[in-house]
């Protein structure tokens, strides 16, 4: 028999939900709370932070079960822009929340050409710093892409935002991601 | 300048499998043959996997408690403040119609005015409600009971005022109370241990009537609100215990011993257990309840305020007892007093000699809080903010309250805390309470 796939677990478990079942909801979150976390963490919150943001998510997905709709791909759509909220909300309050139109213009200049032949161990070991040089905007995508598993069509719903715009942004992100690790490198080299 | 070429934003869409299957295959013939793009999807490629090979962090503990604790928290708070509203509109009517306190201006004015004010003014007290129920919980001791003697009280009133920390466990919010199912239980336990053959509850030879009668108040309380099977025939002894008694001008003293004369403040709380006892079918009291409220009407003077063992007789001044006999008549005692002439009323005055912000004096707040008079309401919202202000907040007194009224050396903390518990509770437990009032 075919293991049921992991977003059919979780609509089932938010149908249960719906119908008053908290130990259903119960699973979903300790399904998903490191996930949910290590979104928060990758965010630039602090450990402490991001568990409060986990758990006002979970919080928030609770008392909006109703509006939830099974349709494929939509638990991790609809877990995701409730962690999104959550998450501008806190930095509305902290007073972090940079001016993204500015962002934008800024990340959107030209690239510096990368070199080539970056090797494993340096992109492993710098990985982490390439991903903090990006910009809020440009973080998400990445973050929500690379370790939350969303595919673009679920970050576009997310996001709020067109398909193509997400591609747009993650092509972006690696490309700056890549040129700071390729100065790196050729700082090294010098 | 440089020319990209123009297939490179697809580069990443391509590695992480976004693309249709037109457009993948597609970037598949074009990468045989394009350098830029080749390198560039190498690059990302070990940049994917350095993202991927970063630390995942776990929450430090499991996330899942805290959440349905909260979940839990907000449902209640909710239904709270939507209950407060109808039930303060409602109640303020029924208030007026039984004419339990009549003070100065037209009570259907004020019960309008008041119902407003407190639909846009719910105060939520629910977290300090919490903290308090908490303290209770880790200070009751393995054998049920609460140690009032070492918590700056006099052990003699260790069952009533543990009884009063049981009504305080068991007055908040279902799912609240859910978290102190266990320590209810031990609580109960306590209680139906130290009830004698005769039915009276007793820590130890002597023990007072006092005692007792608190103790079977709370016992009903618990009794009626849960149903608990096993509660129906210890509180029927207890009820008997009560009636027996009786002295033979109608009230009940300290001590239980025949020839002490009868004072109000126990009365009370024996005629409160009888007519909760009554409204839950027990039998046999109605006679009881006939000649204890005969007696209390004795008391009452022409201002409508309660003494203390006869008219007129004030040792700690007419307001607690007073308030007492109001809290009694509005829950169930209406019924047995026949004229308005024994109706206790709230002293004229009395809301503007209320005792000043600083001073809180439990015991007779307590039963203040629970009368719902629309002259009250002001007085009633400054004593919850200030007892939210006042309650402890650091170390092992967390949750707690400084007994600093003229109880508190008799009390102790158990004593300020469970009072003040019940206090904050009032919104949510006095309809309970009055639902019994036949």
């Amino acid at each position: 028999m075919e293991a049921v796939p992991e977003e059919s677990v979780d609509s089932q478990l938010m149908e249960r939900v719906n119908r008053g079942d908290m130990a259903a909801f119960e699973e979903i979150v300790r399904r998903h709370q490191s996930a949910l976390v290590n979104f928060f963490r990758r965010s630039n919150a602090s450990m402490e932070e991001a568990e409060e943001c986990a758990q006002e998510t979970f919080v928030r997905m609770y008392n909006y079960r109703s509006r939830y709709r099974a349709l494929p791909g939509r638990f991790a759509a609809f877990m995701y822009v409730v962690a999104r909220h959550v998450w501008v909300d806190r930095c509305r309050r902290s007073q972090r929340l940079r001016r993204l139109t500015t962002q934008l213009a800024i990340d959107s200049a030209p690239p510096k050409r990368p070199a080539s032949g970056l090797t494993q161990a340096e992109t492993r070991i710098d990985a982490q710093k390439a991903l903090d040089v990006l910009s809020d905007k440009l973080r998400e995508v990445v973050v929500l892409s690379v370790f939350q598993g969303l595919d673009y069509s679920q970050i576009a719903e997310v996001l709020g935002i067109p398909l193509g715009t997400v591609k747009s942004r993650i092509f972006l992100a690696f490309q700056q991601m890549r040129s700071v690790l390729s100065h790196d490198q050729q700082v090294r080299t010098d | 300048m440089t020319n990209r070429c123009e297939q490179t934003e697809n580069v990443v869409a391509y590695l992480q499998a976004q693309l249709d299957p037109a457009e993948r295959d597609r970037m598949t013939a074009h990468l045989r043959d394009c350098p830029e793009c080749s390198a560039m999807l190498a690059d990302c490629g070990r940049l994917l996997t350095g993202m991927k090979e970063l630390p995942v962090e776990p929450p430090r503990s499991d996330l899942a408690d805290q959440v349905l604790g909260e979940i839990r928290f907000r449902t209640a708070r909710t239904r709270r403040r939507l209950a407060i509203t109808a039930v303060v509109a409602a109640s303020l009517i029924v208030v007026g119609a039984v004419a339990t306190v009549l003070v100065g201006r037209d009570w259907r004015e004020a019960a309008d005015d008041t119902a407003r004010g407190a639909a846009s003014e719910a105060i939520d007290h629910s977290e300090a409600v919490s903290r308090a129920l908490d303290w209770l919980a880790r200070n009751q001791q393995p054998n049920g009971g609460w140690p009032v003697g070492k918590l700056g009280g006099d052990e003699k009133y260790e069952i009533a005022l543990s009884a009063l920390a049981l009504a305080a466990l068991s007055g908040c919010e279902p799912e609240l109370r859910a978290n102190y199912a266990g320590n209810i239980k031990t609580g109960v336990d306590y209680l139906l241990r130290r009830q004698r053959p005769d039915g009276r509850f007793a820590a130890r030879p002597g023990d007072t009537l006092y005692n007792h009668c608190i103790a079977t108040a709370c016992l009903l309380e618990l009794y009626g609100s849960g149903g608990e099977a096993r509660l129906k025939e210890p509180a029927k002894y207890a009820l008997d215990c009560i009636c027996m008694a009786q002295t033979v001008e109608g009230g009940w003293n300290y001590t239980g011993v025949e020839g002490e004369a009868p004072n109000s403040a126990v009365s009370i709380w024996a005629l409160q257990a009888l007519l909760w006892g009554e409204a839950m079918g027990f039998e046999g009291l109605q006679a009881t309840l006939e000649k204890g409220f005969e007696w209390l009407g004795g008391l009452t003077d022409v201002s409508g305020r309660l003494g203390y063992g006869t008219q007129g007789d004030f040792p700690y001044g007419p307001e607690t007892l007073s308030a007492m006999a109001s809290f009694c008549y509005r829950n169930g005692g209406s019924r047995y007093l026949a004229t308005d002439e024994k109706v206790p009323r709230i002293p004229e005055g009395l809301v503007e000699r209320m005792t000043a912000p600083g001073e809180i004096d439990y015991y007779q707040s307590y039963f203040l809080a629970y009368l719902e008079h629309p002259l009250l309401a002001e007085w009633k919202g400054n004593l919850l903010e200030h007892l939210v202000a006042k309650q402890a907040r650091n170390d092992v007194a967390s949750g707690s309250w400084e007994p600093g009224d003229r109880w508190g050396q008799t009390g102790g903390k158990v004593y300020a805390t469970a009072l003040a518990a019940l206090i904050l509770e009032a919104d949510l437990r006095g309809p309970q309470l009055r639902s019994w009032a036949k």
